[in-house]
């Protein structure tokens, strides 16, 4: 049997692996060198017939590897090319991959943004620590934002930041916040520029009609409760976003348990 | 002089954004006040400078030079970019 990865014999072709995965209810076929997706993709493989298909290759992987922070295999790097392939088709389905850290609570989900380094998957971490399991993460880092039947909607997607934090489900989107470091935790309704502080954390497509689309969900986006928090790593700061983004008030969540 | 077609215009929520596509990608996103969607609309209608210049005086009663050296300033930031591309 020739392995993944390996030379077919006869030609100059690699071997590869295809599988189909379900992101956001869109069935995708990804083709890969590496074993690697398989694995990685495991809670997300489906048997639907693919509505697209994405790969590869190797000058895209290697300029992944040579742009990356850090060290990386070449698994992992074809895996963010593959993921930024999806990403370029994604908004043809009103759906859009969107950097930042997602959680469900009471039937609703929530988005937390910023950039990297800001603090997002601790500001996530602190709610599971002071709200406990009623909060679940759907994704820490990458999910993706899909308009479906009139609503807004986020998903779990394995790409899910260095801490692995993900899920395959989904919850209709309630409320964005944007978050900065500073110890005011004060949450202020998001008035101008929220639509550029949106769009900047947007996966933004090539494709003429692609990036149309992204602008239109993106601007859907806004139509949300979106707030700007600058907020510490206290009670204080979960205590601020939760009252905004909830409209509830803070520690009568304890009562319901 | 004539917009890249690999920009697109949006005005959302009172926001002028302009974004890349295509082979511009590179450039990230840019956003226009007033005055800057004035003179991208009038590009984008074909105009030349000095036609802007006359809108933009009129607009604003404002004195030629100061206008001329602020359209120039402003069609060089949008080149420098790729937004603005010869015939």
């Amino acid at each position: 049997m020739i392995p993944v990865g390996a030379e077919l014999p006869g030609t100059n072709k690699i071997m590869s692996k295809k599988i189909t995965v379900c992101f956001a209810d869109i069935p995708i076929e990804i083709e890969s060198k590496s074993e690697f997706m398989a694995n990685f993709c495991r809670d997300y493989i489906c048997d639907k017939a693919p509505l697209f298909s994405v790969c590869t290759d190797d000058e895209a992987v290697n300029k992944e590897i040579k742009n990356y922070i850090g060290n990386t295999t070449y698994s992992y790097a074809e895996a963010i090319c593959l993921y930024r392939e999806i990403a370029e088709r994604l908004p043809l389905f009103n759906a859009a991959v969107f950097h930042g850290a997602a959680i469900e609570y009471e039937g609703k989900a929530y988005l937390f943004t910023a950039p990297s380094g800001t603090g997002k998957s601790t500001h996530i971490s602190l709610w599971r620590k002071y709200l406990g399991e009623k909060v679940k993460i759907i994704n820490g880092d990458k999910p993706i934002i899909k308009y479906v039947n009139g609503g807004l909607y986020v998903y779990g997607t394995p790409y899910a930041g260095k801490e692995g934090w993900q899920k395959n489900t989904m919850a209709p989107l309630a409320g964005i916040c944007v978050l900065s470091q500073g110890n005011e935790n004060i949450a202020n309704k998001a008035k101008n520029g929220i639509f550029i502080k949106l769009l900047c954390q947007t996966y933004k497509p090539h494709g003429k009609e692609a990036a149309e689309n992204t602008l239109q969900l993106v601007q859907k986006l806004c139509g949300l409760p979106c707030f700007t928090l600058s907020c510490d790593i206290s009670e204080n700061a979960v205590k601020a976003s939760f009252t905004a983004l909830t409209n509830k008030k803070y520690g009568e969540q304890n009562n319901e348990n | 002089m004539k917009i890249n077609g690999n920009f697109i215009k949006e005005k959302i929520m009172d926001e002028c954004v302009v974004v890349p596509c295509g082979s511009d990608y590179k450039n990230g996103v840019f956003t226009l006040n007033g005055t800057g969607e004035i003179i991208f609309d009038l590009i984008a209608e074909g105009k030349e400078k000095e036609e802007i210049v006359d809108v933009l005086i009129k607009e604003y009663s404002a004195d030629k030079q100061e206008i001329t050296l602020f359209v120039d300033e402003f069609l060089t930031k949008l080149q420098k970019v790729g937004i603005l591309i010869n015939d």
